[in-house]
């Protein structure tokens, strides 16, 4: 990496290492995200891609009996360090879960607005406003302009996902976390995900677990190939498909195995 | 390729399904399909597994309607014994002396009513955020131990939960008291309702949680106003199942709450009540109160049917509504 | 529009402004032999590096695309028909190339005869490859058709060419170096009208997913 990409690094993974129990799911994972770019996080199931991405935003700790150590740096803090509120840390960076989760029995509107709304904003104006932005920007907007009220959980399969990355949105995260954003989605829906990644880059770094390698390739910048918890290889997502450097990477890359 | 060229067979000769191939050929088939022609050739035992089968089907009916028939006896029942006795001073009377006619239970439902209020306004949310801890914050080691005090709890034959509410209340403030009342129905109310509120929490996905906490929302408050605001029919319908039970409860009320005939007159008198009054006139000799006992059974079955049908309800919105 | 398509238009872009300097580069190279101005050849080579580096270019975002994008269908059919085209156009620019080299030699030199075929030939060339680049940019089979029946033209006068220096040559041995090197200037030429062949064929292909080379192999 060169110098002056080095100084829009916006988030960096330090030899992060995460526990379940006694089971070490990630052994010592440095990465860095650079502001405006698409990692994509690729590797067989059960590599720790998915447990890695939730050491990001400090949501791998919520489930017991879980450890982490190593250092996250976001926009040059460590996120990690004694003291730091983990409730803050999630507001800066957002996530998008495999299975559409829009919360239940709220309305598109509300759904939207909760991160805000539970975080004290209550101006109804300003609630609108953002609520309308974000829909725009996750590409929704057109869909469901006329039926805010209705629950978010009468929406697609595929329209359900473009609301929770709206949701994720409104609170403006510098960063966004996707966790195999399409894995539950037709094909249709996928690509539609996939346009709006490549078009939400503009304003949000995204780091994305995915285990098509094809959207990878698709929509990435940067791939970075996990094996038993281990970073194998890591590089422009151009070299990483078409001249892997490490022997594994071309192994799975080419359906070898995994 | 071209089409019309034999396909090559995986190993020597015909295969087996190429040789039925072959044989269908030669044989006419009738046009109008297999099942005619399977039909033609059911063979014996198909003819017997047919017959078991249909016997199965009605002895199960047989079952079900045994099973029915207790409940619609009974309903039946109470409501032919119990109409006679349905008046307007039914609801709103005190009782009468022995021996003169007329009256009411008026003092057992209003004792009822504040019983169960109380109870319920202590308990539900006492219950609820018992339930909400037990799912969503206790240990595993801490939360299978405090499931399985409360689980021993509900099966402590209620008439037991009277004695102690009165060897800790009654013997202490020295009176019968709706509070005492009160105290023994919360032993009953509270782990139904927090055992119910837990398990309808469990119902919540993970992930949807995880998508709470992902936004930055402290987890109080996913708690509170994403996971159960989510499935708030679902608990409602806990606490209805819960209140219908306590609404019906006559043993612990026996040795607390106890009796008074004079109409409510303050939290620490003794307070009448549906089923301890229903069942001092059950036992008593007097003709007049038999009476009034099947109309009091009648009422009370009638409300826990109302509370029942609306906790349905209210569960099947949620359902809906989670989808 | 989706993302690869994109994508497809700006490689497509690229390829076209390579087909127009190698356009440029074959009229240079003719037309400084035609018109004995020695200065367009240095425009020849100037060109020659630049269709070197595009090609390398075109050949990078063909792998990247294909690697990235798993195009299918039209838009595979599409890719494969530029790296052909890519390869084809790189090698007419070579043969720009060797005709100036030839051309240079025999300028040094007094005129052997006046030139009437070649200069006919380079035209119908020049046609052929400006009419090959259009079916590509519309994605037009009619263009393309038109490409393929110039083709025999120019193996014909390429052949009446050969035997017209054959017999030039026979008159006299100082007449042999000159000759030759016209006639290579004529296969150079006949070469580059192949190449477009190739282009117009490559285009029908990318189009509707005929493939009409070779017509008398049997196809799967």
């Amino acid at each position: 990496m060169t110098s002056s990409e080095n100084s829009n690094v916006i988030l960096e993974a330090d030899k992060i290492h995460a526990w379940f129990g006694s089971h070490e799911a990630v052994k010592g994972v440095s990465l860095s995200a650079v502001m405006g770019t698409v990692t994509a996080l690729i590797g067989p199931s059960g590599c720790g891609k998915s447990t890695f991405i939730r050491t990001l935003n400090r949501l791998h700790e919520e489930i017991p009996h879980t450890r982490v150590e190593g250092q996250v740096i976001l926009e040059g803090k460590n996120i990690y360090e004694r003291g730091v509120d983990p409730v803050g840390v999630r507001r800066k960076i957002g996530m998008v879960f495999q299975k559409p989760n829009p919360f239940p029995s709220m309305s598109i509107f509300e759904n939207v607005a909760a991160g805000l709304r539970l975080a004290g904003i209550s101006k109804r104006s300003l609630l609108a406003e953002v609520v309308e932005q974000s829909l725009k920007q996750a590409a929704l907007f057109e869909e469901v302009k006329d039926k805010l009220k209705a629950p978010g959980t009468s929406l697609s399969g595929g329209q359900q996902q473009r609301l929770c990355i709206a949701r994720a949105l409104a609170v403006k995260p510098p960063v966004l976390l996707m966790d195999e954003p399409t894995s539950a989605l037709d094909p249709i829906s996928t690509a539609k995900i996939e346009e709006l990644v490549m078009e939400l880059k503009k304003d949000v770094t995204v780091v994305m677990v995915t285990h098509n390698m094809q959207q990878a390739a698709r929509i990435s910048d940067k791939t970075a190939f996990f094996l038993m918890g281990e970073l194998i290889e890591w590089g422009d997502t151009s070299q990483v498909f078409t001249t892997p450097k490490v022997e594994k990477t071309e192994q799975y890359i080419t359906g070898r195995f995994g | 390729m071209d089409d019309k060229a034999p396909r090559p067979s995986g190993g020597s000769g015909p295969s087996g399904t190429t040789f039925v191939r072959m044989i269908r050929k030669q044989t006419p088939q009738p046009r109008w399909g297999g099942r005619r022609y399977t039909r033609a050739r059911l063979s014996l035992s198909d003819v017997k597994r047919r017959w078991v089968s249909r016997f199965g089907v009605f002895f199960l009916y047989c079952l079900t309607f045994l099973a029915v028939t207790p409940l619609l006896g009974i309903f039946i029942y109470i409501v032919n014994k119990g109409i006679p006795g349905l008046n307007r001073d039914f609801f709103v009377s005190l009782p009468k002396p022995v021996g003169e006619t007329g009256g009411g239970m008026g003092n057992a439902i209003v004792g009822s009513g504040i019983l169960v209020s109380l109870t319920s306004i202590i308990g539900v949310p006492w219950g609820i955020l018992l339930g909400v801890y037990l799912s969503e914050y206790a240990s595993s080691r801490l939360a299978r131990w405090l499931r399985q005090c409360i689980d021993q709890l509900s099966s402590i034959p209620s008439i037991v939960i009277g004695l102690f509410a009165y060897a800790m209340i009654v013997v202490w403030t020295k009176h019968f008291s709706a509070w005492a009342g009160t105290f023994a129905l919360l032993i009953i109310l509270v782990p139904i309702v927090a055992r119910t509120t837990e398990e309808i929490l469990k119902l919540v996905p993970q992930h949807i949680r995880e998508a709470g906490l992902a936004l930055g929302i402290p987890r109080w408050n996913v708690t509170l106003f994403i996971v159960l605001k989510g499935v708030r029919g679902g608990v409602m319908t806990g606490v209805i199942l819960g209140i219908a039970r306590i609404m019906g409860e006559t043993a612990p009320l026996i040795f607390t709450a106890f009796n008074n005939q004079y109409g409510f007159s303050g939290l620490n008198q003794p307070t009448a009540s549906l089923p301890v009054q229903l069942y001092t006139y059950a036992i008593s000799p007097f003709e007049e109160w038999h009476q009034q006992a099947w109309t009091g059974a009648l009422v009370l079955v009638g409300i826990v049917l109302a509370l029942n049908v609306i906790s349905r309800i209210l569960f099947k919105k949620s359902e809906v509504r989670r989808d | 529009m989706r993302h690869l398509d994109a994508e497809l238009s700006q490689l497509k872009e690229k390829l076209l402004a390579m087909g127009g300097a190698v356009e440029k580069s074959v009229e240079h190279a003719t037309q400084a032999l035609l018109l004995r101005d020695l200065s367009r050849f240095k425009e020849v080579y100037a060109l020659e590096a630049e269709i070197n580096r595009s090609h390398v270019e075109v050949d990078n975002a063909c792998v990247n695309l294909l690697a990235r994008q798993s195009p299918m269908a039209a838009d595979l059919r599409l890719i494969i028909a530029v790296i052909k085209i890519n390869a084809d156009l790189e090698r007419m620019g070579d043969q720009a190339v060797n005709i100036s080299h030839n051309g240079e030699y025999y300028l040094a030199w007094p005129e052997l005869k006046p030139l009437v075929d070649i200069p006919i030939m380079a035209e119908r060339v020049r046609v052929m490859v400006r009419a090959a680049l259009d079916a590509f940019v519309k994605l037009d089979e009619k263009q393309a058709q038109l490409v393929l029946e110039c083709d025999d033209e120019v193996d014909q006068l390429k052949q009446k060419i050969f035997l017209d220096l054959l017999g030039v040559m026979k008159q006299s041995p100082e007449n042999v170096e000159r000759g030759l090197n016209l006639i290579l200037v004529a296969r150079n030429l006949e070469r580059i009208g192949d190449h477009a062949t190739n282009i117009a064929e490559d285009v029908i292909f990318a189009l509707n997913g005929v493939d009409i080379r070779h017509r008398g192999i049997a196809r799967p």
